[in-house]
C-alpha cells in the first residue's frame, strides 16, 4: 500500500465503490432515509407487509451483494448514545451492523453527534482489545476536554497507547499514556479534520478509522474502514508527520509543536454538549 | 414414499405445494407488492430477509439463494401458474392471484411474521 501523504488523502483512500441501500417494510423510515442520504449511496425503499418490527436493509456494493441490517436496531444511529465504552448497561451494538456495512462509504452534511457513534465503535473495540495504539484527533484540544475522563479511563485500565491531536486552544493536564500532540500540522489538516483510529492492537480484524471533514459549523464529510491496510497507512502518517519521537520525555511533558496563534472561528470546540 | 398417480395434480394440492417452501413465500410476497421482479431484486429481498428480516439469523448465502431462485424455486412458481419467468432476463411477473390463492398467501404471511403458530392461525379462521 503506498503511503498515505496527508490527512485529507488518507479519506480518499477510504472512500470506496458505489454502494446501494434497500430497505424492506410496510413503511419508508423518513429518519433513517434522511440520514442514509448523507451517504454516497443510492438509497431506495421496497414495500413489504411485514411488521415494522422486522423490516431491514440490504447493501449492495459494486454489484455485489454486501450485507443486511435490521433497521429497527439500526435507527439508533441517527441518535447515538453518549456512554462510554465500557458502559453495557445501555444497548449500544444494534446499529453496529448498519455501521459496519456503511465502511468505505462516504458521507456528507454528517452532524458531530452521528459522528460519535462510530467514534464510540472505534473506541469500544480499542477497550476491548486492550491493548494496541488509539488514535484521536479532535481538531482542537479543547474538545477534548470532555472526553478527557473517558480518555484517562482508556489509557489507566487497559494496555492502550492513546494519542491525542488537536489545535492548541487548551492545555490539558498529563495523563499517563496519553501523549498529546498539539498544533494545527501540516496545511492546517489537525484543526480542519475530525479522526479516531484504532490500530487493532495485533489483531488486523480489530483495525478501524473515521476520518472526517468539517464543512459548516456542525457537519462533515468523512469516512469510516475496517480495512487494516488502509488504517495502517494512517496510523504510519501519523506516527511520522506528528511524533512521538521518544515516549518517554513526551508522556510527561506533552508534545508541543510550533503553535499558530491564529483564531479559529467556527470552531466552537465540540466539547459541551451541543446535540 | 407414495409415487405420483395422476400427472396433474388438482389445484389445491399444486398451490400448497407452491407455498410449502419459504423462499417461494417470500418471492410471492414481493410480488403481491411489486408485480414484477428481477432475479437480483429477489435474491436481495431474500437474502435480508434471512439475514436480518423476519428470519433473523438465517445464514444464507446470497449467491446460493439466487441459484436456487432461478434452478428451482421460482420456476416451481411459474408451474403452478402463478408467476411468469423469463429466465433470460431473469425477471418475474405475477399472475392475478384468485382470492383463495390469496387468502392462503396471506395466512402463510402471518405465520411467517407473527408470534403466533400456524396451528393457532388455522384454529382460528374456523369461526
Amino acid at each position: 500500500m503506498p503511503t498515505v501523504t496527508s490527512v485529507r488523502d488518507a479519506l480518499e483512500r477510504i472512500r470506496g465503490p458505489q454502494t446501494t441501500i434497500t430497505t424492506y417494510g410496510p413503511e419508508r423510515d423518513d429518519a433513517l432515509h434522511e440520514f442514509l442520504e448523507r451517504f454516497d449511496v443510492e438509497l431506495s425503499h421496497e414495500r413489504l407487509p411485514i411488521p415494522a418490527s422486522q423490516s431491514y436493509l440490504t447493501v449492495r456494493r459494486d454489484g455485489t451483494y454486501h450485507g443486511s441490517a435490521s433497521l429497527p436496531d439500526s435507527a439508533g444511529v441517527d441518535d447515538p448514545p453518549r456512554n462510554p465504552p465500557w458502559d453495557d448497561t445501555v444497548e449500544t451494538a444494534g446499529y453496529r451492523e448498519l455501521t459496519a456495512l456503511l465502511a468505505g462509504t462516504a458521507f456528507t452534511s454528517v452532524q458531530r453527534r452521528h459522528l460519535l457513534a462510530t467514534s464510540r465503535e472505534i473506541e469500544d473495540r480499542a477497550w476491548r482489545v486492550g491493548r494496541g495504539t488509539l488514535y484521536a484527533g479532535f481538531q482542537s484540544l479543547s474538545a477534548f476536554r470532555s472526553q478527557l475522563a473517558v480518555y484517562r479511563r482508556l489509557a489507566a485500565e487497559t494496555a492502550l497507547d492513546v494519542r491525542v491531536y488537536g489545535a492548541p486552544d487548551w492545555e490539558p493536564p498529563e495523563v499517563p499514556g496519553v501523549l498529546v500532540h498539539s498544533g494545527d500540522g501540516v496545511e492546517s489538516e489537525l484543526g480542519a479534520f475530525w479522526f479516531v483510529a484504532f490500530d487493532g492492537g495485533g489483531d488486523d480484524e480489530m483495525a478501524c478509522a473515521l476520518v472526517a471533514e468539517q464543512e459548516t459549523d456542525d457537519t462533515y464529510r468523512g469516512a469510516w474502514t475496517y480495512d487494516p491496510a488502509v488504517v495502517r497507512a494512517f496510523t504510519a502518517y501519523l506516527d511520522e508527520t506528528y511524533g512521538p519521537h521518544s515516549s518517554a520525555d513526551r508522556e510527561t511533558s506533552g508534545e508541543r509543536d510550533v503553535v499558530d496563534d491564529r483564531d479559529t472561528p467556527g470552531q466552537d470546540g465540540f466539547g459541551e454538549q451541543n446535540g | 414414499m407414495t409415487t405420483m398417480a395422476t400427472a396433474h395434480e388438482d389445484p389445491l394440492s399444486e398451490y400448497l405445494r407452491a407455498l410449502a417452501h419459504p423462499y417461494r413465500r417470500v418471492v410471492l410476497y414481493y410480488l403481491r407488492e411489486h408485480e414484477r421482479a428481477t432475479l437480483d431484486a429477489l435474491g436481495d429481498c431474500l437474502a435480508g430477509w434471512m439475514g436480518a428480516g423476519p428470519e433473523t439469523g438465517s445464514s444464507a448465502d446470497p449467491e446460493t439463494i439466487r441459484v436456487a431462485l432461478h434452478h428451482v424455486h421460482v420456476p416451481k412458481l411459474a408451474d403452478a401458474g402463478l408467476l411468469t419467468y423469463d429466465p433470460e432476463t431473469q425477471r418475474a411477473t405475477l399472475e392475478p392471484l384468485s382470492p383463495t390463492v390469496d387468502r392462503f398467501v396471506s395466512t402463510a404471511l402471518d405465520a411467517d411474521t407473527g408470534a403466533e403458530s400456524v396451528d393457532h392461525l388455522l384454529a382460528r379462521r374456523d369461526d
